[in-house]
């Protein structure tokens, strides 16, 4: 799988603001470079996370604004993303934490439907189909399913980014995609 | 790997372009800062990714209630028999926090200080005291020789270089998907880690010429307990493997020496199970072993799990003389941990005394950061732990109390009671459960209640989306003035919440048959019992306040270990029995449910056998779905001398089950009556291995292509260790 491990990308809220000194300068060019490269990516885990664009929308406002104020130190391509990747999923818990507290929680698939905004129309019907079914599942196998079927993540890397056990992961993928079936009962999932 | 879909869906998911510009003028408005402007403003707040359990498990259970409303219209749409929709769930909103659940049990108490804890054993001991000498019957809760049931699925869990990534290899046959149970033999994909006598032999799986690297005697490095310098320790009960790390599980023992003889006159000595360690070993390069250090708890050892990189270990530890217990020092009344060295008693704040048990039994359970190398957690409770069972956020802890029953069938005499014309409702045998949440490491207790009727073993409870679903035996009163001593068992279903209150039930699945297996599978439950003729229930579990039996298929004979298999398919071991309930046999069973409402029997093979360790210990079942095959030791008691065999059966839904292999344990036997013996596979090879020697068979051909002898055993010799420790 991976077999160069690079550290993790800082979790924690900044203790202190950045020194003026030592920060580098921001640089608006290169956010834009790294927002025009990575916007679909945190997009979508933002709205696969929080299933609701308003929601997502927020996060992904934080997440580029954030990278673009603290500029971290990556040392590869993958270190990027993985560092845009544990942003936006820490972000979106952030936000859905507190939208519970002012929102109606959704009671039917119906609901959730209304809740993930009907502007997402995707091309084909079985798209729409399948969005509509991982909306319907718990948030851990959601986010395991999406970042292993649409940013093609390994296991090894999910496990790393979720902070869970590689066997939580293959656990959480092979419910989820039984839970899936049950949705679609198609064979999109199979192995 | 990935359908086009994917990519598909994944390119259609861009910001509008309103959001885009709206970010654009944010990145535009955040200038550049020179040395003379203030700091800027701190990142947005991340939460860091471990979680803070308590709170989060209140959120949890008030979004799962609503997915399982939701997801039960959608599961449960296709049959027009199915259960009706029910009112949503409106008591959720309420649940912000544990203290603002509505106690509909008893609130378990967490005594403040030792005086507490002291009076609450005392008086437990002086109440267990007097029952047994109206009963006559000794103490005997840690002596009982429990197997420990672990089932499941895969609990690979090493974040570690353990694993060996490029060769698939079978793990511990687990309960609960995800979370590892010790077993007598561990491997990660390069070698094999066997537990033998007080050893640990590591072999190398590699086929033909597997063979040993490396033995570890395993033994507390220091001489802890200068109060007990006869303490010596017993065998290796269990292994455990995270990431490079490997577990060692002891149990020690300490002579039962003239100052605490207690109730016994014997002269003889007693050794007790006093203390259950986890040793560490570094085995990052398994040629060399490294001891890394020991943790441990008082008790005898029931079982332990593993779940992302934390082995929790739970004892059971009796208070065996009352005599002894002195107010002034906690270590004669409260358990003992040892760490880094040291054995202190546990704090008083870990430990926490139920509403209302009588019996002088801690269940004692231990959180182990394994990476760390230290204990986390720990939480003591006065009951015992019978039955375990841990999801991915509770470890729950069961114990029989039969006091009530006992009370109620026994007149003053002692003798049995006679029914007479104001008989009521017998008081059933309880079992008491106890919640513990595990919070990453951090035990806490967190619910306790008791409910009527008993368990069979751990398969007999299940969580699920805020849910504890239980199996239980009860009896039964068939209102004929017969004596209760004929009263017939009954089954039933029973559904609790977080507070371990009940929510729901099906209060007689069926009367006159007792419970054999149980296996919980997300909303549907398969239950099967027996009298002569062996229904096997599907229950309908989506809603937990309404379930509900889909179908009930009657078959001869019983199985003991129900499998999920794929696609459908329900995998039944256990035995057969002729026309009059006789057993005539072992079996293997595949059920269709497919469609819960009907399950049916697609096809079942009989064979001789008259005993298999795996019809109660589920670890001792080998299952390979993906390449169909299904491995078991099996006994047989014949004119010339008992036989031990491990069956190997293949599947395929065109031709059923097919024998693929009979192989021969006599290298093999421990004189255990094969309890010992698991099959384990890593990449093209099968290896069979108990504490004796492994054996290797290739998978395709399951000829014998190699061996390792591990230890020597004979009757003697066996026989004579087993009389030391016990006698």
């Amino acid at each position: 799988m991976n077999g160069d491990r690079y550290p993790t990308p800082p979790l924690s809220p900044t203790p202190d603001p950045p020194d003026p000194a030592e920060s580098p300068p921001r640089d608006s060019a290169e956010t834009r470079a790294v927002v025009a490269r990575y916007r679909s990516m945190v997009y979508g885990i933002a709205l696969t996370h929080t299933r609701c664009q308003g929601d997502a929308d927020d996060v992904f406002q934080e997440v580029f604004l954030a990278y673009h104020r603290r500029m971290p130190r990556v040392r590869s391509e993958e270190h990027r993303k993985a560092w845009l990747i544990v942003a936006t999923l820490n972000c979106a818990k952030a936000v859905a934490s507190s939208s519970w507290r002012t929102r109606v929680v959704p009671m039917s698939l119906e609901a959730i439907d209304a809740a993930t905004a009907p502007v997402f129309h995707f091309a084909t019907e079985q798209q729409d189909q399948l969005f509509r079914a991982m909306n319907a599942l718990p948030g851990d196998y959601r986010i395991v399913l999406h970042l292993f079927y649409f940013e093609d993540l390994p296991i090894a890397e999910i496990a790393r980014l979720l902070d869970i056990e590689p066997g939580t992961v293959k656990m959480r993928l092979s419910r989820g995609r039984g839970l899936m079936r049950d949705q679609l009962q198609g064979a999109l999932f199979d192995e | 790997m990935n359908d086009p879909i994917f990519r598909a869906m994944r390119n259609q998911w861009d910001p509008p372009p309103a959001l885009l510009s709206r970010l654009e003028e944010a990145l535009a408005a955040d200038a550049v800062p020179t040395s003379a402007s203030p700091p800027p403003p701190p990142a947005p707040p991340f939460q860091p990714a471990r979680r803070r359990l308590p709170r989060r498990y209140a959120a949890l259970s008030a979004v799962a209630a609503c997915i399982v409303v939701a997801l039960a219209v959608v599961w449960v749409s296709q049959p027009a028999s199915g259960p009706p929709p029910y009112p949503p769930a409106s008591t959720e909103a309420s649940r912000t926090g544990e203290s603002d659940r509505a106690p509909s049990t008893a609130t378990p108490a967490d005594p403040a200080t030792y005086s507490e804890v002291y009076q609450a054993v005392q008086g437990a001991w002086d109440a267990a005291k007097t029952k047994s000498e109206t009963r006559g019957a000794p103490m005997a809760e840690a002596m009982s020789a429990d197997s420990v049931s672990a089932e499941g699925a895969s609990p690979a869990s090493a974040a570690g270089t353990g694993i060996n990534e490029s060769v698939d290899f079978s793990e511990t046959n687990v309960q609960v998907e995800g979370i590892d149970e010790g077993d007598i033999v561990k491997t990660d994909g390069s070698f094999l880690y066997v537990a033998s006598k007080n050893e640990v032999v590591i072999l190398e799986a590699a086929g033909d010429r597997t063979a040993e690297v490396a033995r570890i005697e395993a033994k507390a490095q220091e001489s802890i307990d200068p109060e007990a310098p006869l303490a010596t320790d017993g065998s290796v009960i269990d292994l455990m493997l995270s990431g490079s790390t490997l577990v060692v599980l002891l149990q020690e023992y300490t002579p039962r020496t003239l100052e605490n003889l207690g109730e016994s006159s014997s002269t003889s000595v007693v050794f007790d199970a006093t203390m259950t360690k986890a040793l560490l070993y570094d085995v990052a390069n398994p040629n060399e072993p490294r001891y890394l250090t020991a943790i441990g708890q008082s008790g005898s050892y029931r079982t332990s799990r593993l779940l992302e990189g934390i082995v929790y270990l739970v004892t059971a530890y009796p208070l065996l003389n009352g005599e002894t217990l002195v107010e002034d020092d906690p270590a004669t009344f409260a358990p003992l941990a040892l760490d880094d060295g040291a054995v202190a008693p546990v704090p008083a704040s870990s430990i926490a005394i139920p509403a209302a048990y009588d019996s002088p039994t801690y269940a004692v359970a231990g959180a182990i950061d394994v990476a760390k190398g230290e204990s986390v957690g720990r939480q003591a409770v006065l009951g015992g732990a019978e039955t375990v069972y841990m999801s991915a956020q509770n470890l729950y802890l069961a114990t029989a109390d039969y006091s009530a029953y006992e009370a109620w069938t026994t007149d003053p005499d002692g003798r049995p009671r006679e029914p007479d014309a104001q008989s009521t409702a017998p008081d059933q045998p309880q079992t008491a459960i106890i919640r513990i949440a595990l919070n990453g490491g951090d035990l806490g207790l967190a619910a306790q209640s008791a409910v009527p009727g008993t368990l069979i073993n751990q398969f007999a409870l299940d969580e699920f989306e805020g849910h504890l679903r239980l199996a239980v035996n009860q009896i039964a009163d068939p209102g004929t003035g017969e004596s209760i001593w004929s009263w017939p068992n009954r089954a039933t279903l029973l559904v609790l919440d977080v507070d371990l209150a009940p929510v729901g039930s099906i209060p007689e699945l069926v009367v006159d048959e007792s419970i054999q297996s149980v296996r919980f599978d997300g909303s549907v439950g398969y239950v099967v019992t027996f009298r002569q003729v062996d229904p096997l229930f599907a229950i309908d579990l989506a809603n937990p306040t309404r379930p509900q039996v889909m179908s009930a298929l009657k078959i001869p004979g019983f199985s003991t270990y129900l499998h999920p298999w794929a696609n459908g398919r329900l995998l039944g071991f256990g035995r057969n029995t002729d026309d009059d309930g006789g057993e005539n046999g072992l079996k293997l069973t595949m059920f269709d449910t497919a469609d819960p409402y009907n399950v049916t029997e697609l096809t079942t093979e009989a064979f001789t056998g008259d005993e298999s360790i795996a019809l109660s210990d589920h670890r001792a079942v080998w299952v390979d779905a993906e390449r169909n095959l299904i491995g078991l030791p099996v006994v047989s008691w014949g004119p010339t001398g008992t036989v031990e065999q491990y069956l190997v059966y293949g599947w395929s839904e065109a031709t059923g089950f097919k024998r693929e292999a009979t192989l021969s344990l006599d290298e093999l036997s421990a004189y255990a009556g094969n309890a010992d013996v698991r099959g384990v596979q890593v990449g093209d090879s099968l290896y069979v291995c108990s504490a004796a020697a492994a054996e290797v068979f290739s998978l395709a051909s399951f000829e014998k292509v190699g061996s390792a002898a591990i230890n020597e055993f004979d009757e003697e010799s066996y026989w004579g260790t087993y009389n030391d420790i016990y006698w």
